[in-house]
This record gives C-alpha cells, sequence and structure tokens, in this order.
C-alpha cells in the first residue's frame, strides 16, 4: 500500500468518514413512465453495496437519483436517501451543490467521455477545491496533486498537464476516482465504472478503489451487472430487476443461497460462463444470459440549478 | 504546432498561385478585345495594334504569362482602364470600407446568434416566433431584406440615412442586413453545441464536483461551444472580405462588392482578376487563422496529425 500524503493541507478539508446509507422508497418516474418502483436500500458505514441487474433495470437512474443528477423538468423523483444526518433529495440551492461530492460523489461508466476533453486533466480535479474550499489555483493544484498521487499516478506533475486524450483507459478512470474522492465524500456511488476497461485494467481499478475505501473509510455504492465485480468487491449485494429489489443480503448467502429465482439464473449464468469451455457452451450461455431489456430509459440532460 | 501552421501557410500559397494562374486564363475567356474595350468602338487599327503592344498582348503566351506573373507578385495588378488608376490602388482605397463592413456584420451576426442560440438552448424548447424568424431570415434573399431595412429604418422611421456614403452611420444598414441573415446560423451552432454541451457526461461530472452555475458555463460550455463556431465564422468573415455585391450595391457603401460590379459592367480586366486575387487571399487566410484558433481552443486538433 502506498502511503498518502500527510501534511497540513490534508487536514484542511472535511475528512468525513463514511456513514450509514439509508434508502426508502425510491420513485423515480420520466413523465408517465414509472422507472423505480419504490427501492430501498441499507449500506452500513464504510462497507460496499453491489447493485446488480441487466441493463434496463433501473441501476443507472438509481445513481443519478441518489446523487442529485436527474433532470427535475424530466424526471420525478420521490422518497428519501440519508446519508447519515443528510436527507438528499430535499436539499436545494447551496447546500445541495455543497452536498455534492462532499456527501455523494458520482463516478462515471466511461471516463473516456467524463472529462471534458479541452481541459486538462489537473484543473479539472483542482476546480473542486477553488470552488468548493475556496483556495487559491496553487493551494488547488497542490491538494490535486496529492489526488492524482492518491490514485496511483506515478508522475502527478506530468498527468497534471495531460488532455484526456493523452491517458489511457485506466488512467482516465483514475482522474475520474480522484475527481469523485477529492472532497472526501461519505458515499462514492460508482455507476459501472470499470465496463469499458479490459480485465486487467479492471482488476487495478478495482483494488484501488478498495484501498482507497479503506484509507478514507468510504462507503461504496457500486452498481454493475457483472457478478465477477461482486465476487471482488461486495459486502452485500442487492439484485435489481425491472424498478425493484427483488432480493439482498450479504455476499456469501447470495452467492451461496440464492433465494429469487431470477438470482438464481444471473448466477448461473455467471458460473457457467466462467465454466464453459467449448465454444456451443459458451454460446448456449450467452443466449439463456441474454434478457429482454425493458424500453430504455431517456436521456436526461444535466441540471443547472439556479445559484441561491 | 508551428509545423502544422507552416504548412497550412505553404499549401494556402500554393492555392492563392493556383487562383493568379487561373486568372490569367481567364483573361481569354471574357470575351471581347482588350485595346477596344480600351480605345473605345470608333478606334482605329492602328491606334488598337498600339494598345496591344503597349500591353504586351502580342507578345507569345508564354512570355504574356511570364510578365504577368512577374507584375502581380511585385504587387502591381495592371491598370485599370476604368478608374484610370493602377489596380492595387483602386482596390486597397476601397479595402477599408469591406473589413469594416465585414467586421461589423460578423459582430452582429455572432451577438444575435449568441443570445438566441443560448436563450433557446437554456429553455429546452424552440418558440414559435423565433422558428418563424428563423425559417423567414433563412429564406429572405439579401436584396430584399436590404431594401425592407432601408425602407423601414431610412424612410419611415428616418434613422438611418437612405442616400450612399462613406460616414460610420451609412455602414449599419448593409451591416444589419447581413448580421441579420447570417444570424440564424450562428444562433443554431450556439444551440446545438449548447444542447450537446449540456446532454455530455462531462457536464455531469461537473455539476456533481458541486461547480456553481457560473463557473460551469465559463469553464467546461463557452469553450466547448466555441470551436464549432469558429469554422463558420472562418469562412463567413472571409466571404464578407471578398466583397459583398449585393448589399454594397443596394446600400451605395463602396466596398469591393461594388467595385466586382464596375469590372464586370466596363469589362476591366486588370480590375477583375485584381479583386478575384484579393477575394482568394482572405479565403486563404481566413483558412489558415481558423485552424490556428481551432488548434489554440482544442487539443484533440492539435495531436491529431
Amino acid at each position: 500500500m502506498t502511503g498518502i500524503p500527510t501534511g497540513p493541507l490534508r487536514e484542511v478539508g472535511s475528512y468525513a468518514m463514511g456513514e450509514d446509507v439509508r434508502v426508502d422508497d425510491l420513485h423515480v418516474q420520466f413523465g408517465e413512465t414509472e422507472v423505480l418502483h419504490g427501492v430501498s436500500l441499507e449500506i452500513s458505514a464504510g462497507s460496499t453495496l453491489v447493485l446488480v441487474g441487466e441493463s434496463g433495470s433501473g441501476k443507472s437512474t438509481l445513481a443519478l437519483a441518489a446523487t442529485r443528477l436527474l433532470e427535475p423538468g424530466l424526471a420525478q423523483t420521490s422518497g428519501r436517501v440519508h446519508v447519515g444526518e443528510v436527507e438528499m433529495l430535499g436539499l436545494t440551492g447551496a447546500t445541495l451543490r455543497r452536498a455534492r461530492s462532499r456527501v455523494i460523489a458520482y463516478l462515471a461508466q466511461d471516463a473516456s467521455v467524463a472529462l471534458n476533453p479541452l481541459m486538462r486533466v489537473g484543473p479539472q480535479i483542482a476546480e473542486a477545491y477553488r470552488v468548493r474550499e475556496r483556495l487559491g489555483w496553487r493551494a488547488a493544484r497542490v491538494r490535486a496533486l496529492e489526488g492524482l498521487a492518491d490514485v496511483g499516478m506515478r508522475d502527478p506533475r506530468r498527468t497534471y498537464r495531460q488532455y484526456p486524450h493523452q491517458l489511457s483507459g485506466g488512467m482516465r478512470q483514475r482522474v475520474m476516482i480522484a475527481i469523485a474522492l477529492a472532497l472526501r465524500p461519505s458515499l462514492l456511488v460508482a455507476d459501472e465504472p470499470t465496463t469499458a476497461l479490459d480485465v486487467t485494467v479492471q482488476k487495478e481499478i478495482l483494488d484501488l478503489v478498495a484501498r482507497l475505501q479503506r484509507e478514507f473509510g468510504l462507503t461504496v455504492l457500486w452498481i454493475t451487472h457483472d457478478f465477477a465485480v461482486v465476487a471482488e468487491i461486495a459486502d452485500d449485494v442487492a439484485v435489481m430487476r425491472d424498478g425493484r429489489v427483488v432480493e439482498s443480503g450479504p455476499v456469501h448467502r447470495i452467492f451461496d443461497h440464492p433465494e429469487h429465482e431470477y438470482t438464481q439464473s444471473l448466477l448461473n449464468s455467471f458460473t457457467a460462463s466462467r465454466t464453459a469451455t467449448t465454444k456451443s457452451e459458451r454460446a448456449r450461455v450467452l443466449t439463456g444470459a441474454i434478457a429482454v431489456a425493458p424500453a430504455s430509459e431517456p436521456a436526461t440532460p444535466t441540471v443547472l440549478e439556479e445559484d441561491a | 504546432m508551428a509545423l502544422r501552421i507552416g504548412r497550412r501557410f505553404l499549401f494556402g500559397a500554393i492555392t492563392v498561385f493556383g487562383v493568379i494562374l487561373l486568372t490569367f486564363v481567364l483573361q481569354f475567356v471574357v470575351p471581347g478585345d482588350p485595346a477596344r474595350s480600351i480605345a473605345g468602338p470608333r478606334a482605329s487599327p492602328e491606334v488598337l495594334e498600339e494598345i496591344r503592344q503597349q500591353l504586351g498582348l502580342d507578345q507569345p503566351l508564354l512570355v504574356q504569362l511570364g510578365n504577368y506573373l512577374g507584375a502581380v507578385f511585385t504587387g502591381n495588378l495592371g491598370y485599370s482602364y476604368s478608374f484610370d488608376q493602377p489596380v492595387s490602388q483602386v482596390i486597397f482605397e476601397r479595402l477599408p470600407a469591406t473589413v469594416w463592413l465585414a467586421l461589423l456584420a460578423f459582430a452582429i451576426e455572432l451577438a444575435i446568434g449568441a443570445v438566441w442560440g443560448s436563450w433557446e438552448a437554456m429553455r429546452g424548447r424552440r418558440s414559435a416566433l423565433l422558428t418563424t424568424v428563423n425559417v423567414g431570415l433563412l429564406s429572405m434573399p439579401t436584396f430584399a431584406l436590404g431594401f425592407l431595412l432601408l425602407l423601414l429604418f431610412g424612410y419611415v422611421l428616418q434613422w438611418a440615412p437612405i442616400e450612399g456614403g462613406t460616414v460610420w452611420a451609412n455602414v449599419i444598414l448593409p451591416a444589419l442586413t447581413l448580421g441579420l441573415l447570417g444570424a440564424p446560423y450562428y444562433a443554431a451552432a450556439v444551440r446545438d453545441g449548447m444542447i450537446t454541451s449540456l446532454g455530455s457526461p462531462y457536464l455531469r461530472t461537473a455539476v456533481s464536483k458541486g461547480l456553481t452555475r457560473p463557473v460551469i458555463v465559463r469553464r467546461h460550455m463557452v469553450r466547448n461551444v466555441t470551436a464549432p463556431i469558429i469554422t463558420l465564422a472562418g469562412m463567413d468573415i472571409a466571404l464578407f472580405l471578398s466583397g459583398v455585391v449585393f448589399v454594397e450595391q443596394i446600400f451605395a457603401w463602396p466596398g469591393l462588392g461594388q467595385l466586382q460590379v464596375v469590372a464586370f459592367q466596363n469589362v476591366d480586366r486588370p480590375l477583375l482578376t485584381g479583386t478575384v486575387i484579393i477575394a482568394a487571399i482572405a479565403v486563404v487566410l481566413f483558412g489558415v487563422l481558423t485552424d490556428g484558433a481551432r488548434a489554440l481552443i482544442d487539443p484533440r486538433v492539435r495531436t491529431g496529425e
């Protein structure tokens, strides 16, 4: 484990430890179509809940709703999302902005488009310190360089000056992690951040998040369709289908005694694909694994809320 | 980067050279006898022969080409029969008027387009009124809008002068005409750019950082919307600089466009080729400038060699 830089600057930010997270009866509706039908989840402080489900099951909508990144004009949201004492869905204006990335941070699916292509990587981390901690560029840069070192960049000064397209996919996702954790949030919501990466890089990213989770005492909600990821990092698992959580519990219980038949079929296709050796077996597994995807969710433009 | 700009300049120079060659060829395609158009219909054969000798028209073609290229590259674009002045002098007297018109027209179309486009993007849906205005402007011929503005502001309201002139008040209506006609294109570019930017994952990242709205707009939207507009602006300014015939004619604004009309009417070959060469230089120059500006804004263009 590489040591994180310590020093006076390290202490400036709020050093929030992970908090208990409770999602209560979360409904999300796009126009007439309800996408989440009352989802409830609990994550204990510092642990990892992995939310599994096929595409279209509403996992990403849940991530965006919890992080308050859904467009209010397009989506109606009801329910409660508690992170410690903070209830996210009730926040507005400046309070909401303060809560973003300090209470909940969001790690997007595809880092190749989640970074501004026209901006150097470093300032994209540093601007969070500029705005949220009112630091000057020099101090913000120092913090950003620390962040880049934390996510395992060998030469943070060089990376700081690079543009996103000059980095590999894994490096870009590391930068995204540095951005997400810049303000030491209590909860990290990761929306399939390793899907676009190849398997070895995926493993590196999972290990990195696990390490940072221990160091910062982070609570993690990790969204994926991949049981390999579940096996790797989960403390608890929730299985989602058609906007509902059909089963949840500790990871070993879900793996050993899945109760819901949908969980069983997901697990079967996973273990089968692991053990399938011949082409025809793999093909059979794949056809079995393809579920009928419900109509895709509408694209959701970003909210720019008014300043208080 | 320097290499890239250097290469663009080299290709630009080759293009201009090609245009100069073409203008030489065109002089033989244009109907009529140059000597005749100088001396008039009643000149005697002896006079015509003398003029041909003066112009070097009796020389072999290659010698003529050599003389022509030599003259052009030393800045001598020939002698205008209709103005009785060197072509370069005629052009450079008119150039400031065209530059002023081009810059003002560009400023107007950019200002209107930016406000219009960003308003529509932020609003989230199109307004019926603006869509009507948009279709109206897009289908309006230049001269129709020009006369309309002239009638309204010049005759009815009497805010702007009707008669042509060279003071600043005279440039407002022609610039407004060009600006209004160009504005829909800028509005569309700004609106599309902003909608793309608003829907992009990087903007979601910016919001999730807890940045304030002005910071998000300034740091993450303006530059990303500027890139496509630069291309549009480069082509537009080049076009304006190469002479705006209709508008200059309607408002009697003494720029290069009017010069082209005079040159055509009088079959003034040197003047015509002169304005064509100036236009070619403007187009090529702004092509290079556009390229450079885009590279400054977008790092992917820089390394995209």
